[in-house]
């Protein structure tokens, strides 16, 4: 039975309630704001065009991932020629003159994100934006559940390693607090 | 074969991002429990999946919007709380990668499950709980232990215990204003002044993300920035850590 028989009013509202959580999972992988709203809306135009597909509300939220899963991945087919998605020099947006502190906390976890690759990137922030299970990690980007594991293992590992060099390569000055074993 | 070397990061991964059933979850306990350098790792690895989760929690948003959402428009009030709590986390974070070595050499940072609590035996008077699920097994398990155990220590005197109960993830749940459980909290914070319920701020976000509304908690919650935090905070304090 089709949950949405047609496009409603109420699927629309359930899409736009989701505009948030698509945006900022893709901005975690894009790190430029214009083009994570772009996926989000891309996913979204899909969703109300192919809303006869889906079959069950509960999944409608794996549904949409996947959706911007493949949004994300057409977006660097279509540039793949010239750009591999690993090497996109991702832009960082919290960047500013008037930058103050916090901000630069902030920008020290996205360029940390941003030295993953793009398959450690979505893993990552799936499971820790999103909360989602391995399972379901797996089946929106349409890979093995021990991939999803090794995946994340490596990406947090790295994510540490980036953290740490980071905050030796920023401030020497402060290294005696966390010299202290 | 050092024991450390026996628990690969995905497990400890897949224990942090609670994908364990029970069996598996006490054994990666015990292993944390045991093994200094297994517990180290967990912190780490807790830290980094903090830290993520909070660098994301206001991302810039474009310049046009081309979807109108009613949830876009509402900013994050606590925006400066926010980004304070990830500056603590970030600075003690790294910081922690360190710290965290010392977390277990203390005798009472110990970590246990509900169901190995027992009142009369444990020595220490620091103790908190943590529900991450609304299985009600697990939330009546939660909220009998924490009544056992102020109970055994009560409020005064040289016995007295100091408990949080730390929500985050689903458990969220236990202290939202329609929660089943509500009458039991009010129940346990009106007879005893020495318990604190905690409600992970990132588990607020993500609710209120998913629901496009703002998540409401019933008064006798207390606002904590990152259940995870709050959780590596009191085992470096040498916290008695007790998962629900």
């Amino acid at each position: 039975m089709r949950i949405f028989s047609r496009r409603s009013r109420q699927f629309e509202q359930q899409l736009e309630m989701r505009w948030a959580r698509l945006y900022r999972i893709a901005y975690s992988w894009c790190h430029d704001p214009q083009l994570a709203s772009d996926l989000t809306q891309d996913t979204l135009t899909k969703a109300l065009r192919k809303h006869h597909q889906l079959k069950k509300y509960n999944a409608l939220d794996a549904w949409l991932f996947t959706i911007l899963n493949n949004c994300w991945r057409d977006h660097y087919r279509r540039k793949k020629e010239t750009v591999d998605i690993d090497e996109v020099n991702l832009s960082p947006a919290v960047l500013s003159d008037d930058e103050n502190e916090r901000m630069l906390i902030v920008n020290y976890v996205h360029k940390a994100i941003e030295k993953l690759s793009s398959d450690q990137r979505q893993v990552v922030t799936l499971i820790d934006l999103e909360e989602m299970t391995y399972n379901e990690v797996a089946s929106i980007l349409d890979i093995p559940i021990g991939t999803v594991m090794s995946r994340l293992s490596r990406a947090r590992r790295q994510l540490k390693a980036h953290l740490q060099n980071q905050n030796n390569d920023t401030d020497s000055s402060s290294s005696n607090l966390w010299r202290v074993k | 074969m050092k024991s450390s070397e026996l628990i690969s990061d995905e497990q400890l991964n897949a224990f942090l991002d609670n994908e364990l059933d029970d069996k598996e979850r006490a054994h990666i306990l015990e292993a944390i429990r045991q093994d200094k350098e297994i517990s180290v790792r967990f912190c780490d690895l807790s830290q980094i999946k903090n830290m993520v989760s909070l660098a994301y929690k206001n991302p810039p948003q474009p310049k046009q919007k081309n979807y109108t959402s009613a949830a876009m428009g509402r900013r994050e009030s606590g925006l400066r709380v926010a980004f304070a709590s990830l500056a603590l986390i970030l600075f003690g974070g790294l910081c922690g990668w360190v710290v965290s070595t010392q977390l277990l050499n203390q005798e009472d940072s110990t970590f246990q499950t509900v169901s190995q609590i027992k009142p009369g035996l444990l020595k220490s008077k620091k103790i908190l709980l943590h529900i991450n699920s609304m299985d009600n097994t697990r939330v009546q398990a939660t909220l009998e232990t924490a009544k056992k155990l102020l109970n055994f220590n009560g409020s005064n005197g040289k016995n007295r215990l100091e408990l949080e109960i730390v929500a985050n993830a689903d458990g969220l749940g236990i202290l939202r204003l329609n929660s089943p459980y509500s009458n039991q909290i009010k129940s346990l914070a009106s007879q005893y002044n020495n318990v604190t319920f905690m409600a992970c701020g990132i588990a607020k976000q993500n609710a209120r993300l998913k629901e496009g509304k703002e998540i409401e908690l019933i008064p006798e919650a207390q606002d904590i920035p990152a259940a995870l935090d709050q959780i590596l905070k009191r085992i470096k304090d040498g916290w008695t850590y007790v998962r629900g």
